[in-house]
């Protein structure tokens, strides 16, 4: 089992399957706000859903009130479990996960995105700013 | 202190750790996105409730567009108006100018350079810092919403001086920017590129008029996380060279349809300029297909009074005020296959939220081609 440290950017400890976006989330127009399901068919996720998984990503971009969908989906139990951003952590991501109480971290060396990648599931603890890598 | 105001400095702590900030500072603007009930949801509505029932703004705090004009018949459902004027009277028990518009910067006096505020609206926040010289960074709907609360936002990125200077420059050579169309589309790849908070156009004039200037912003803010652009012959470290094929690539992608059934102009709010310049090009002919115009309330008043807004009507163009373009519930695919617009973020969202056909083209050539 692989360790990797990360920044702990809203605390919480979540252990869950893996799903990584190899590309920026725009929440308001790629994510379905029922069910967390990605609707944007240009998205190489299409048709899956980030809802109790831990939804690992670039970063999120466009849309500031792309907060409230996470919230929105928070308080229909199709949240991820935690987001673990790759690249950087970003103010909407920061700012959805603090209201919605979803752990949220991001990698130190984006390199570490490679470990994550092989993963069948991950155990984010925030409070320790690790995340155990379960390998496939 | 109540628990709305521990949940607004959680929030503050938390984008204050994602931007590596030293501590807060007072901020003297807020601008709060999350007003259409489209884009927040009933979740969005029970959530503001709550927290207006503790709440009053500690600082000027203006809001976005919400979903429908208020002077006008509602053809809505009972559903959308009653949740929809449940978020209005959130907002305006907590203090909030009832200002109804993507485009604070047009309509309210302006802080002196290097003021921090808070701003949401992503066109919003990219225009004042890299035109107005406000301090902002480009802020989420509920971050934003905590600043209004508490009257502070993290000393970080954009807020501070040397955090300004893009550190890669996009260079876009040989490629014709022209119209206001080519200006979004810019802004619209560089988003996509854009890794820092600041990013410079080096090929572009410093001097932008108002309407390209609202262009680039906001197709900026559409496709990425950065907050801010500089343009002109400044230095930066590296560069990116953006070629015609990345422009088509990118015209492609947001233009679905060669023709549509609606025109709307927004995404932003138009101002007095682009009304100004549409009533030249339309020099008295008529549209030929329903033209809807989206623009705040105070720009429709102010155009109304100098005669401009008749004028502009008399092509049979309609106004739209309160609201926009972005996640309209006016335009959907029951009513609507495909629009016709000139806003790169307005065809982006009409696209990807409201899932209609969309014809791209600029203001000259729709006024050309359809009136």
């Amino acid at each position: 089992m692989n360790k990797i440290k990360c920044i702990c950017i809203v605390k919480g400890f979540a252990e869950g399957e893996t799903l990584i976006s190899n590309t920026p989330i725009n929440f308001l127009t790629m994510i379905d706000a029922e069910n967390g399901e990605f609707k944007d068919l240009n998205h190489h996720l299409y048709g899956r859903t980030f809802r109790d998984k831990i939804f690992v990503f670039p970063y999120s971009v466009g849309s500031s009130v792309g907060a409230y969908v996470l919230y929105s989906l928070k308080k229909k139990s199709a949240a991820p479990l935690a987001v673990v951003c790759s690249s950087k952590m970003d103010i909407t991501t920061a700012s959805a996960c603090a209201i919605s109480n979803i752990p949220a971290v991001h990698l130190t060396h984006t390199s570490s995105i490679d470990a994550l990648r092989n993963s069948r599931a991950l155990n984010v603890d925030g409070e320790r700013e690790q995340i155990l890598v379960y390998p496939n | 202190m109540g628990e709305i105001y521990a949940s607004a400095y959680r929030v503050l702590l938390a984008i204050g750790q994602a931007t590596e900030a030293e501590k807060l500072v007072p901020i003297e603007w807020a601008h709060v996105s999350g007003v259409n009930y489209n884009t927040i949801g009933d979740a969005g509505v029970d959530f503001l409730q709550e927290v207006s029932k503790e709440v009053r703004f500690k600082v000027r705090t203006t809001i976005n567009p919400m979903g429908f004009d208020r002077t006008k018949p509602v053809t809505l459902s009972k559903n959308f108006l009653s949740k929809q004027m449940q978020i209005v009277e959130s907002y305006r028990r907590m203090g909030a100018i009832q200002s109804f518009s993507c485009t604070p910067y047009e309509i309210f006096n302006l802080p002196k350079r290097g003021t921090p505020v808070s701003f949401a609206e992503s066109s919003a926040a990219v225009f004042s810092n890299s035109f107005l010289g406000l301090m902002t960074n480009k802020e989420s709907a509920l971050s934003a919403l905590a600043s209004a609360i508490t009257g502070k936002s993290p000393y970080s990125d954009l807020r501070i001086e040397e955090s300004r200077s893009p550190r890669v420059a996009v260079k876009h050579g040989g490629v014709a920017i022209n119209t206001e169309t080519d200006y979004g589309l810019l802004g619209y790849i560089a988003g996509k590129i854009a890794k820092d908070s600041c990013i410079a156009f080096s090929d572009l004039k410093s001097e932008m008029e108002m309407m390209p200037a609202k262009a680039i912003s906001s197709g900026l803010g559409t496709s990425g996380s950065c907050g801010m652009f500089t343009a002109g012959s400044e230095q930066a470290g590296d560069s990116v060279a953006i070629d015609e094929e990345e422009m088509t690539r990118a015209k492609d992608e947001l233009s679905t349809d060669e023709d549509g059934d609606l025109i709307l102009f927004g995404s932003p709010q138009l101002g007095l300029s682009e009304l100004a310049y549409l009533h030249d090009l339309i020099a008295g002919r008529k549209f030929d297909k329903r033209c809807i115009i989206f623009c705040s309330r105070y720009v429709h008043d102010q155009a109304r009074k100098i005669g401009l807004a008749a004028k502009v009507e008399s092509s049979g163009a309609e106004f739209m005020c309160d609201s926009c373009m972005c996640l309209s519930p006016l335009i959907t695919r029951d009513n609507t296959d495909s629009i016709i617009t000139n806003s790169v973020k307005g065809a982006y969202y009409m696209k990807n939220s409201n899932r209609v056909g969309v014809a791209l083209k600029d203001m000259k050539t729709i006024v050309r081609t359809y009136s």
